[in-house]
C-alpha cells in the first residue's frame, strides 16, 4: 500500500509548506481527514462488518509511517482512529460500535479524549469530574484540559468518577462517550507558546448523559484507560515528529557541493537513530500482530523516541548555526524554530516522560 | 522462526557457560597467570561445538548465518566471557573455508597498525588469551603464532593486549577479505557482544536495587532509582536491536551500514549505561570484589577497540547523502530487511 498513499500524499500537501507539515500529527485538516477516509485509509484494522479495512498492524505501521514522515495534518482524525476505535470495539456494546465505528471510519466522527484535569495533570486515578447516576441516565460535573482537539470534535471519551470518592483511586472510574455538542459543555481552547490552539479546557455543567453513554463496565474506566494508553504508545508517532525537519535539513546539506564532515556525520547519527528505532516500533507491531503483550516494549521506544524527537532540533539547529553556506531558506528555518520551541510536547502527550519511566520500573519489578 | 533459532542457542550457550565459566573463573582468568585455567576452560567450551557455528555444515561446522550465532555472541558477552569468542568463530569459518588449518586455542582479530620492521597491532580485547591471530592488513588477513611479549591490555592487563612482533612473524596462514568487510563484521558482532554485556549490568542493577536497603527501603522503591534503571533499561534495549538489526541480514558480513548503526548506538549507549549502573550501586560498584566492573571494564574497553562512533556515523552519513533516496526514512528503510 506504500506507494500508492505516498502517490496520495505528493498530490494532497504539494501546496503545503514544511513548516505547516511540522505541526505534523497537531496538524487539524478535518477535509483531509476525509480525504483518507474516502480513500478507506480510516479504520484499517477494523472489522469489514464496520466498514474498517480488516487489515494488519503492519499495514497500520506502514500508512502511519507514511503520513507522520511526510508531516500530514492527520490531527482530525488520529485520536479516534488510534484509540477510541479500538477502545470502542473491545468495551463497547454492540449499538455503540455501530453508530460510532461506521462513523470514525467515513471521518464524520473526531475524538477528543478527556483524561487530565486542572488539579490532577498525570495523576489519572483522582479524577474529580463525576457522573452521578439518576433516572435518565447520568449527570456529569467537573472540568478536564489539555483535550486536544475538544473544539472541533464531535465527541468525547473521558474518564470520570461514578462511585465512591477521589480517596478510592482506580475503584469507581469509568469512561463515558458523549456529544460535545450538549448543553452544559463549554470548550476553551488554550494558545500554546507558537501561536497554535490545539488543546482546550472543558468545563461540564450539569450535563445531561443518556445511560448508553456510558462504556464498558462501571468501574472498570481504570483498566480500559490503560489499555487505551497502550495503543497510544504503539505507534511510530514517537519517531517522527521532527522527520519533516531532518528531511529539509538534508535537502539543504546536500546542495552543498562539499559538505562539512560534522554535517555528514550528524546526518549519519539522526539516520543510525532512526533505523534502531524503526526496529523497535515494527518490533512492538510484530508483538500487537502475534497477540502478544507489547507494554514495555511500547514504553521503551515511546521514551527513546520522544528523546530523538527532542534532539533533532538541537542538533540541527547547531548545524545550521555553524555559518553553513548557502544559508538555510525562510521555511527551513521556520521549520526549526516551530520544532524548538514545541518539542518538550513531545514527551508530555500521552504520559509524560516521568510517568513513562515510572511504567518501565514497574514492568521490571521495581513498583 | 529465525527468532527462536536465535533465542534457544542464546538460552542454551548461556546455561553451559554458566556452567562451565562462571564469574568466579572469568576473574580467575583475568587477573591472574593461570594459563592452565584459561587453557583448560576454553577447551571446555569449545568442546560444546558453538565456535564451529559460522563454520559451513559440510567443513564440519555448524552452517549458522551471522542472524542465528547473534544469540551466541549475546550469551558470551553476558557471561563476560574472557575470550575473542566472535573472533575465533570468523577466523574458523574463514581458514575452513580457505581450505586452511584451523589452529587450537583462541584466535584473535588483530589489527596491524602502519610502521617499518616487524609487526605491531592495535589494542585487541582478549588477544592476551589467544594462541594465534588474524592480522588485518591492506585487504588480507594474516594468520600468525601469538608473540612471546605484547603491550598490555588498557582495560584488561591479562587479557587483552596490543599483540606486536619484533620481526616479522611466520605467516601460517592467509585469508584475502576486503577490510570494509572485517570491519562491517566486527561491529555488528561487537555490538551483539557489547548487547549482551549490558543485559548482564541491567540485571545485576535490578539485583542491587532489590536487595539493598537505604533509609529504611529497598533502593528500588525510590523513584530517583526507578528513573535511572528506566533509563538504563532503553539503553539496553536499543542496543539489542541494533546488534539483532545489523546481524539479520543473513549472510555472514553484514550490511555496512547497519553495522555502523549499531556499533555507533552500542557506543553511545556504554558511558550512559556504566555511569548509571555505577551511580546505583554507589562505592561497592567499584570493588574489585564486586562482578559489575566485570562487565563495565570490557564494555569500556570494547567500545574504546574498535571503530569511533564519529568515524560510525560519517560512514552512515555518506551512504545517505550517496544514495538516491530523498528521505531519510526512505534510506533507512533501505537499509533495514524486509
Amino acid at each position: 500500500m506504500r506507494p500508492s498513499v505516498r502517490a496520495f500524499l505528493r498530490e494532497a500537501l504539494k501546496d503545503m509548506p514544511a513548516d505547516r507539515r511540522a505541526r505534523s500529527w497537531m496538524g487539524y485538516d478535518a477535509e483531509f481527514s476525509r480525504a483518507l477516509a474516502r480513500q478507506g485509509w480510516l479504520g484499517l484494522t477494523l472489522p469489514a462488518a464496520y466498514g474498517g479495512a480488516g487489515r494488519s498492524n503492519f499495514a497500520r505501521f506502514v500508512l502511519s509511517e507514511e503520513l507522520l514522515a511526510a508531516g500530514a495534518p492527520v490531527s482530525a482524525h488520529w485520536i479516534a482512529d488510534r484509540q477510541t476505535a479500538p477502545l470502542i470495539l473491545r468495551y463497547g456494546s454492540q449499538a455503540q460500535r455501530d453508530f460510532y465505528l461506521p462513523r470514525i471510519i467515513r471521518g464524520e466522527a473526531f475524538f477528543a479524549i478527556g483524561m487530565s484535569e486542572p488539579d490532577t495533570g498525570s495523576d489519572l486515578a483522582s479524577v474529580r469530574t463525576r457522573a452521578t447516576p439518576d433516572a435518565q441516565g447520568w449527570l456529569l460535573n467537573g472540568r478536564k484540559i489539555w483535550t486536544t482537539n475538544a473544539h472541533r470534535s464531535h465527541y468525547m471519551c473521558a474518564l470520570v468518577r461514578t462511585s465512591g470518592t477521589p480517596e478510592d483511586r482506580h475503584r469507581g472510574l469509568s469512561q463515558m462517550i458523549f456529544d460535545l455538542s450538549l448543553p452544559g459543555i463549554e470548550i476553551r481552547p488554550i494558545r500554546d507558546i507558537s501561536g497554535d490552539a490545539h488543546f482546550c479546557e472543558v468545563l461540564f455543567d450539569n450535563v445531561r448523559l443518556p445511560a448508553d453513554a456510558l462504556v464498558g463496565e462501571e468501574g472498570s474506566g481504570w483498566q480500559q484507560v490503560t489499555a487505551e494508553l497502550a495503543l497510544e504508545r504503539s505507534g511510530p508517532e514517537r519517531i517522527y515528529s521532527s522527520m519533516v525537519l531532518i528531511d529539509g535539513w538534508l535537502q539543504h546539506l546536500r546542495r552543498s557541493a562539499d559538505p562539512d564532515p560534522e554535517h555528514v556525520r550528524l546526518a549519519g547519527r539522526l539516520a543510525g537513530r532512526l533505523a534502531v528505532l524503526r526496529g523497535m516500533s515494527l518490533a512492538v507491531t510484530q508483538r500487537l500482530d502475534q497477540g502478544d503483550d507489547a507494554s514495555l516494549a511500547a514504553v521503551l521506544v515511546k521514551d527513546l523516541g520522544t528523546e530523538f524527537e527532542q534532539a533533532v532540533p538541537e542538533w540541527i539547529g547547531q548545524a545550521l548555526n555553524r555559518g553553513t553556506r548557502p544559508p538555510p531558506g525562510e521555511t527551513l528555518a521556520r521549520t526549526l524554530a516551530y520544532l524548538t520551541l514545541i518539542n518538550p510536547t513531545f514527551s508530555l502527550r500521552g504520559g509524560t516522560r516521568h510517568i513513562l519511566r515510572g511504567i518501565i520500573a514497574r514492568e521490571l519489578g521495581l513498583r | 522462526m529465525p527468532q527462536s533459532i536465535q533465542h534457544d542457542l542464546h538460552d542454551e550457550f548461556a546455561r553451559a557457560l554458566a556452567g562451565l565459566c562462571p564469574l568466579e573463573r572469568v576473574r580467575a582468568i583475568e587477573s591472574s597467570d593461570a594459563e592452565d585455567l584459561a587453557a583448560s576452560t576454553w577447551r571446555d567450551v569449545d568442546a560444546l561445538g558453538y565456535v564451529d557455528a559460522l563454520t559451513p555444515a559440510d567443513l564440519g561446522g555448524a552452517g549458522l548465518s551471522l542472524a542465528d550465532a547473534e544469540g551466541l555472541l549475546r550469551a558470551a558477552g553476558a557471561a563476560a566471557l574472557p575470550y575473542p569468542l566472535a573472533d575465533t568463530m570468523l577466523a574458523r569459518a574463514l581458514l575452513r573455508i580457505a581450505g586452511q588449518e584451523i589452529p587450537a586455542g583462541p584466535i584473535a582479530l588483530a589489527e596491524a597498525l602502519p610502521g617499518p620492521g616487524g609487526l605491531r597491532c592495535a589494542q585487541t580485547p582478549g588477544a592476551g588469551l589467544a594462541g594465534s591471530f588474524l592480522v588485518q592488513r591492506d585487504g588480507c588477513l594474516l594468520l600468525v603464532a601469538a608473540p612471546d611479549a605484547s603491550v598490555p591490555g588498557l582495560f584488561r592487563q591479562r587479557a587483552s593486549a596490543a599483540p606486536g612482533w619484533t620481526e616479522s612473524p611466520r605467516i601460517i596462514g592467509r585469508v584475502a577479505l576486503a577490510d570494509d568487510a572485517v570491519q562491517a563484521w566486527r561491529n555488528a558482532a561487537g555490538a551483539a557482544g557489547m548487547a549482551g554485556a549490558m543485559q548482564a549490568v541491567l540485571e545485576r542493577c535490578l539485583a542491587f536495587v532489590g536487595e539493598r536497603h537505604q533509609f529504611g527501603r529497598a533502593l528500588g522503591r525510590f523513584q530517583a532509582i526507578q528513573q535511572e534503571v528506566s533509563v538504563l533499561a532503553e539503553q539496553v534495549a536499543s542496543t539489542a536491536m541494533a546488534a539483532r538489526l545489523a546481524c539479520a541480514g543473513g549472510a555472514m558480513f553484514p550490511d555496512a551500514s547497519l553495522a555502523a548503526c549499531a556499533r555507533l548506538r552500542a557506543g553511545e549507549a556504554v558511558p550512559v549505561v556504566c555511569s548509571l549502573a555505577h551511580a546505583i550501586h554507589g562505592a561497592i560498584g567499584i570493588t574489585e570484589e564486586l562482578a559489575l566492573g566485570l562487565y563495565t571494564t570490557r564494555l569500556h574497553e570494547w567500545r574504546a577497540a574498535g571503530m569511533s562512533e564519529s568515524d560510525c556515523a560519517g560512514l552512515i552519513g555518506r551512504q545517505l547523502l550517496d544514495s538516491n533516496c530523498e528521505t531519510a526514512l526512505d534510506f533507512v528503510r533501505s537499509l533495514m530487511p524486509g
